[in-house]
């Protein structure tokens, strides 16, 4: 159906004064319409707002954002204005097709691997860092406003138009029901970096766990649509579904099945963070989870990621289970796992399979989150496919240390044969192998 | 053939629609297994809402067509608390709106059409011990198409296969519910499943202007008894103009005789049709008369007269 803006309609953007075509009406919201349009031979996402939510706060806002810029290049900003007499709305790149939301995760429309799981939840750390880290917040996290490449985890974030300074500039929302903070729901704080690190652990349990984290037996017992005691479930009373000291909200069977069959798999470093940020982190915003600790674990989670060798579906190495000499077993096919062998490189560890990869991120304390280039690739021997061999990609020459104290030098391009207790000096870190 | 009586919404939204029993239902001695129930405006209140559902009919659900009579019931009644307790309160913000909508609607819906069924079926074999779960809502299963109507958005929800489309005062047309890939086999999904939360669609349209001046809801035998989607979304404008030409009661009069045909040379399948229509869009008013009742539901009367002439121009 035709929107407010018809096809082939001419507009203008306000600051570079280029010409825009509009294509065809894609979306439509609350807030507004989204069109396809071309500019200069390009695709571009025009948003476009209904006459009454166009007023002179959103367009100041809006007119801050776009000469702000983008905290990183996954967030989908806004480029440049287009106003008329009737309204105005704001130019954006066009999405690729490969992202998908994480709502259609829930909906099973898509599947997708821990690695790839594991690697969009670090990316949503990752931007959300840089976003706070910049001095805005986000305010508006729910499932449609974040996609995710299923076969990368690469992320983009969508409609940013929410995006303000944080405890200064106005939000024209309040969040999205289940998403908001306990103080938010409850009237009692304006959407901030604080209760977007509420938000945020939200997200990354839905998309790790597939459910929410307070949808357990409270929820089941609201039947008819009933928003106090929504605002119950989420603002007032709030209880995690698996919170160690208070068991009167756990997932029911035939309705939270996802949390109950996906928490079990999680290291218990994961789950810990979890944990925090829904008990004490519901009532004190200083005791949530931060961005940091989300991007370490879940980028140590997806080091110590290994198949099953039976039916290869994939696990995650625990140290806990090694702390407390409980086996890892498969979660699919139940049999009790041997651990492959391990890489330890100062307080990270990371399993060493045939797809294993290291990055500058692992071997230099410098290049934190360097994901580049590999460094380090795991190779199996060509004639004996059970012996694996660490191969050195990089520019440097490395040293190793073997068990019984002799040295060699691995050049680049050249393997080095794993095997329990040799050392690597990679040059500006060294690692020890637990096989 | 199931009918209700239209209800004038003063200032805004008219409701009507039918359910018919397909020719292959009648030929086997089935029931019409489609429900449609419909809620007018409360007072000041300028809202509508329809329901429909399609109960499943198969071997597996040989209690679809109550499944869908609870459908249909408990969609009503929880968009009315809906409106009641997200809208009414603050109606300008359509953003809310539309994400607590998205949030809870679908888990309210199932788990009252749940303990509906649980409820039933207690009533009707209190000897069984069976009680809950899966082996006893699929026993019920059923689709299920809802619209809420107010004078600033319409907001659809939809289970399972079926169409919900809008028509502009310029004749365009278009699904308020993207179409489901997954739907396009025999297989639907089903209110009764143990995916069903997740697999509700909603769509959200703001009104503005003239559009959307009149919605569709109806069952998969209707766009199964077309044979392309075109024609099945002309059928949205040709209602349209035929309240502007002919007026309500020419429509009330002749849906289900309409739909019977409909049914008879296309799908063979049951037929439910509900329409919402803009009041000050179309002159109706002298032909259609104020009631007092607040939701109709529809009641088995059965008829099987054809209406060749307008069936031409609706498929």
């Amino acid at each position: 159906m035709q929107g407010l803006l018809k096809a082939a309609t001419r507009l203008r953007t306000e600051f570079a004064q280029v010409p825009l075509e509009v294509e065809n009406l894609v979306d439509a919201g609350g807030e507004g319409e989204v069109y396809r349009v071309s500019m200069q031979g390009n695709q571009y996402a025009l948003k476009w707002y209904y006459p009454e939510t166009a007023h002179r706060e959103r367009l100041s806002a809006l007119k801050y954002l776009i000469q702000r810029g983008a905290p990183s290049e996954r967030f989908v900003w806004p480029l440049d204005l287009v106003v008329s007499s009737e309204s105005f709305g704001y130019v954006m790149p066009w999405r690729d097709k490969r992202f998908v939301s994480i709502a259609d995760l829930l909906k099973r429309r898509v599947s997708s691997s821990f690695q790839t799981l594991t690697t969009a939840g670090y990316e949503l750390a990752h931007n959300f860092y840089q976003l706070h880290a910049a001095g805005l917040c986000y305010r508006d996290v729910s499932l449609g406003n974040l996609s995710f490449d299923p076969s990368t985890g690469e992320i983009s974030i969508s409609d940013n138009d929410n995006v303000g300074v944080n405890n200064e500039s106005i939000a024209f929302v309040g969040g999205t029901p289940g998403f908001m903070a306990p103080e938010v729901v409850r009237g009692d704080a304006q959407p901030s970096t604080d209760t977007d690190l509420f938000s945020l652990a939200v997200l990354l349990f839905y998309l790790l766990a597939q459910d929410h984290p307070l949808n357990g037996e409270h929820e089941a017992r609201i039947h008819a649509f009933d928003l106090p005691a929504m605002k119950r479930l989420y603002g007032y009373e709030p209880v995690f579904i698996f919170d160690p000291n208070n068991n009167t909200n756990r997932p029911v069977v035939g309705i939270h099945d996802n949390a109950i069959a996906f928490w079990p798999v999680y290291p218990q470093s994961l789950r810990d963070l979890f944990t925090r940020s829904f008990t004490d982190g519901l009532f004190n915003p200083r005791r949530r989870v931060i961005e940091n600790e989300w991007r370490d674990e879940l980028l140590h989670d997806r080091d110590t990621i290994f198949n099953c060798p039976q039916c290869q579906a994939t696990s995650f190495y625990d140290i806990e289970k090694m702390r407390t000499s409980t086996p890892h077993t498969c979660w699919h096919c139940h049999q009790v796992l041997g651990v492959p062998p391990r890489l330890r490189v100062g307080k990270r560890v990371v399993v060493l399979t045939p797809r294993t990869h290291l990055y500058l991120h692992h071997l230099d304390p410098s290049r934190a989150y360097d994901f580049g280039r590999p460094v380090v690739a795991i190779v199996q021997h060509p004639r004996q496919t059970a012996v694996l061999g660490l191969k050195n990609l990089s520019q440097d020459t490395w040293v190793i240390t073997k068990a019984d104290g002799s040295t060699q030098e691995v050049p680049p391009d050249r393997s080095a044969t794993i095997t329990d207790g040799l050392r690597v000096h990679f040059g500006k870190v060294s690692g020890e192998i637990r096989a | 053939m199931k009918s209700g009586m239209a209800i004038q919404n003063k200032s805004h939204w008219v409701v009507w629609g039918t359910a018919v029993r397909g020719l292959v239902h009648a030929q086997r001695g089935l029931p019409c297994q489609d429900a449609i129930l419909w809620v007018e405006a409360d007072g000041e209140s300028r809202r509508v809402i329809l329901a429909i559902a399609d109960g499943h009919g198969s071997e597996r659900s040989p209690f679809s067509e109550r499944g869908a009579q609870i459908a249909v019931a408990v969609a009503t009644r929880t968009l009315a608390q809906f409106h009641r307790e997200a809208v009414v309160s603050d109606p300008r913000n359509l953003v809310q709106v539309k994400r607590t909508a998205e949030s809870h609607l679908p888990a309210v819906l199932v788990a009252e059409w749940r303990k509906g069924v649980q409820n039933d079926f207690a009533r009707v074999h209190p000897e069984s011990q069976l009680r809950e779960g899966y082996d006893l809502w699929r026993q019920y299963g059923t689709t299920l198409l809802a619209v809420l109507a107010t004078d600033r958005f319409i907001l659809s929800l939809q289970i399972g296969d079926g169409d919900i489309v809008l028509a502009a005062e310029d004749e365009q047309t278009d699904r308020a519910v993207p179409r489901d890939s997954r739907l396009m086999g025999v297989e639907t999904t089903s209110i009764s499943s143990d995916r069903a939360i997740a697999d509700f669609r909603i769509g959200f349209n703001v009104v503005i202007g003239l559009r959307p001046v009149l919605v569709m809801a109806s069952t998969d035998g209707y766009f199964n008894s077309f044979v392309e989607e075109a024609g099945f979304l002309q059928a949205a404008q040709d209602y349209l103009r035929r309240l502007r030409e002919h007026g309500a009661a020419y429509l009330q009069s002749h849906l289900a005789v309409w739909l019977e045909e409909t049914s008879r040379r296309g799908s063979g399948d049951d037929i439910t049709v509900g329409l919402i229509w803009r009041a000050n869009t179309v002159d109706y008013a002298s032909e259609t008369s104020e009631t007092e009742a607040t939701a109709h539901a529809g009641t088995l009367e059965g008829s099987d007269s054809p209406a060749d002439r307008v069936r031409s121009s609706t498929t």
